[in-house]
Order: structure tokens, then sequence, then C-alpha cells
């Protein structure tokens, strides 16, 4: 029965998991994340039923004190980390050590963008589908918004690039007439005003 | 501190008093070669190919050593990082439960933080000797060509990053288990999940997909290869190093009290 009873538990934390993992990737209380809840919580409630006297034991027990410390400072300690690794993200530095700089900005980039004085506009061309190149694109955009966030016209472009730019896809003007209605042979991104 | 050295001391020698620092070496510096060998002689041909076309010239400007030669092969170097390193540190713990002299060493007036920090060192040192080793690579390039020496010295510094990464995770599977093969099975699974948990992030989604590819060592990695030296990557290598070492930490002291 003692064993039944342990099965019981370690069913009901796997079917938990189950469920919070797939909660977590779709963002959906779909039908399988609710029967593994249930199923889990089921499971979790027969445990304890059927263990009442070993969980009492188990529960004063000088091992489960210090466990349960252990337990404690660990996700103490992983809260930390994810609070440090949070900072660091947001506020990142880079050091571009090759000679030619070809992952910086360049100064006279850099001079030329803090000369505008009205919204800028940025067009991208990229191939259509599932395109790496594209979030490399954008990270270079981001690069230069990051580096230049004193002057009003590259908040506007920021604020365009993560609300708007991205979704408005339109005939690539350099394959076909801006007007047409032909096939769209690429996308093109404009991040603009 | 004193303790800490001695440990570092007693670990290091076990490694080479076995033959097992020796395999360890001649065959991470034997794939090593192996792989230089191959680049270094797939540059070549590419480079005459693009010198006997008509304007292949330009082309052949663009080749460099540091993108065709040292990239990939400390982006193969880490591969075998994977597969090594859990085989270097499965004994670290297993091998003192099994022979019994596990509690000895606990019962020793030596703190648990100082044998965790000594074994780690001991590895940590050891994993260097065997990347300073393959230094003579690039050695060899800068002899003979113009590799960028800023860019070598960041990669090597994500290698090494990467490499400690290993280790501590390969000491925590240690100091669970008192079987060497369980312990190796279960760095290795855990070190190749580090490697590879950034290969869904294309199709994850806004919000997992970043997050995958955040705790992927590989994207660090691959940035310091490139020449690029993120305080964001570095933390978060010091971050994974901290935590397992903190996790072997906890796992080492739970035997006083389980």
């Amino acid at each position: 029965m003692a064993r039944l009873g342990s099965f019981y538990g370690v069913v009901g934390v796997i079917l938990l998991l189950f469920a919070g993992v797939a909660y977590f990737i779709t963002r959906d209380f779909s039908p399988y994340v609710v029967i593994h809840l249930v199923g889990g919580f089921l499971a979790l409630i027969a445990y304890f039923a059927s263990a009442q006297g070993s969980v009492r034991g188990f529960l004063g027990e000088r091992s489960t004190k210090y466990g349960a410390q252990a337990v404690l400072y660990s996700l103490i300690f992983f809260g930390i980390l994810i609070l440090v690794n949070y900072i660091s993200v947001k506020n990142p530095h880079r050091f571009d050590m090759t000679k030619s700089g070809i992952f910086s900005v360049a100064p006279q980039t850099r001079s030329v963008l803090e000369k505008l004085d009205k919204p800028l506009e940025i067009n991208a061309f990229v191939e259509a589908g599932s395109d790496p190149e594209l979030r490399e694109l954008l990270l270079v955009l981001f690069a230069v918004v990051l580096s230049l966030l004193q002057t009003w016209i590259v908040i506007e472009l920021f604020f365009m690039i993560g609300t708007e730019g991205l979704n408005r896809f339109g005939p690539d003007p350099t394959r076909s007439p801006p007007n047409s209605s032909g096939p769209v042979g690429h996308p093109t991104i404009v991040a603009c005003a | 501190m004193r303790n800490v050295f001695a440990i570092v001391g007693k670990e290091l020698r076990s490694y080479f008093v076995s033959p097992i620092a020796y395999v360890v070496l001649t065959g991470f510096l034997l794939l090593g070669g192996w792989f230089f060998f191959n680049l270094l002689s797939r540059f070549n041909l590419l480079l005459s190919l693009y010198l006997q076309m008509q304007q292949g010239g330009e082309a052949a400007n663009r080749l460099n050593l540091n993108d065709y030669v040292i990239s990939p092969l400390m982006h193969n170097l880490a591969i075998v990082l994977v597969i090594l390193v859990p085989m270097i540190t499965m004994r670290a713990y297993a091998e003192e439960k099994k022979g019994g002299t596990y509690e000895l060493l606990l019962t020793s007036p030596v703190r648990t933080g100082e044998i965790v920090l000594g074994k780690f060192l001991a590895s940590f040192l050891f994993i260097c000797i065997m990347i300073g080793l393959t230094g003579i690579y690039p050695a060899i390039l800068m002899k003979f060509g113009n590799p960028e020496t800023a860019v070598i010295a960041s990669g090597y510094l994500g290698l090494i990053l990467l490499a400690t990464v290993f280790v501590a995770v390969g000491l925590l599977t240690s100091s669970l288990t008192e079987n060497q093969i369980i312990a190796a099975v279960s760095g290795l699974v855990a070190t190749l999940l580090l490697y590879i948990i950034g290969w869904p992030a294309e199709t994850a989604g806004d919000v997992l997909g970043p997050l995958l590819r955040y705790l992927s060592v590989t994207e660090h990695f691959a940035e310091m290869v490139r020449g690029i030296i993120n305080t964001r990557s570095l933390v978060y290598f010091l971050s994974l190093i901290s935590l397992a070492l903190f996790l072997t930490q906890r796992s080492v002291e739970s035997l006083r009290w389980r």
C-alpha cells in the first residue's frame, strides 16, 4: 500500500510537470493541459491520503528540515542569478575585438545619424520565408538605436520597429513597381513614421 | 585557502599519476590536430581555386584565417569538450564515494566549500592545460599568416568559459552518484543539452525562442568566437558556473544530514 502511495506521488508530480511545460509552450489551457493538471492533483491527493502517517513523520524529521532549508537557499540563489542575468540582458555592453570593427557602427554612420532632424525611414529587403538574416538585420538596427538613445529620432525609430514596422510587408520595389498587383517577390520591411 | 590548494594539488597529481591525463590530452590534441590540418588544407584549396579564377582576387581577399580556420576549429573543439569533460570530472566525487574515502574527506578539518572549490580548480586547471596546448595551432598561423590576434583571444576566452561550465556541470553530476558511468553519462547529457537547447528557438515563439537562445551556450560561445565580447555572455557563463558549484556544494553538504 505504501509503495502504491509513493507511486501516486511520482505520477502526480510528473503529470503536473507535463501540464506546466505544455502551458508554458502553448500559453493555452488546452484539454491536454487540463487533463494533466487535474490528473496530477488527483494523484497527489491520493498520495497524501494514503500516506498521512508517514507524511507527518517525514515532516518532523531532521533531514526534512535541513532539506527544506537547502531547497530554500537554492531557490533564493537561483532567483538572484535570474535577476543578475535580467539586468545584464537589459544593459549589455559589447566589445568588438575585430581590427576593422565590423560588428560596430562606424563613426561616420554615427555622426550622420546624430545630425538627422526628421523621422528616419529604414527599408530592409530580405528573402521570403523564415530568414535568420532578418534577425541579424534587426539586431544591427537595435544596436544603432541603443547607441543613439539620446535623440528623439531614434526613440521614434525604436518604437516603430517594436510595434508596427515588423508587420508592414509589401512588394520589393527593386523587383516590381510599388503599386503593381503582381506576385510579391520579396517581403519589404518598413520601419518608418 | 591552504586547504583548497592542498586539494587542488592532490587532484592534479591524481590526474597525472594515472593514465587519464595522458590519454585525454593525447586524444584531444590528436583530434584538434586533425581538425586543424583539414581546415587549413581546405583554406589552401579555396585560396588557390580563387586565385586561378578570373577576377578571383577579390573573392580571395575575403578569405581569412579567422573565419575559415580558427572559428570552425574552435567549434569543433567545443564539441570534443562536450564529450571529454564529463569523462574527466566523472571520478571527482563518484570515485571517492565508491572507494570509501569520501567519508574520510568529509570528516577531515576541511569545509565543504573548500572541497568543492579545490576539486573544481583542479579540473579547471587541467582543462586550461588542455586548451592551452591547442594554442600551437594559432601560433603556427601567426608565424606564417596574419590572423587577428584579438579575435583569437576572444575565441579562446569563450572556449575556456564554455569548458569551465562543462567542468562545473560535470562535477555536479559526479557529486550526485557513486557510479562513475552514471556520472559521465548524466554529465554528457547535461552538457549536450546546454549545447543544443537553442535548436528549436526559431520555431518556439516570441517568448520561449529568445529564452532558449539565451540558455544555449552555443549562442554566447559563437559570438565570442566571432570576436564580440558581450557582458551579457560573461554574466551568463559565470552564472551557470556559480549555479553548478552552488548545487554541488549543497549536494556534498547534504551527506552530513541525510
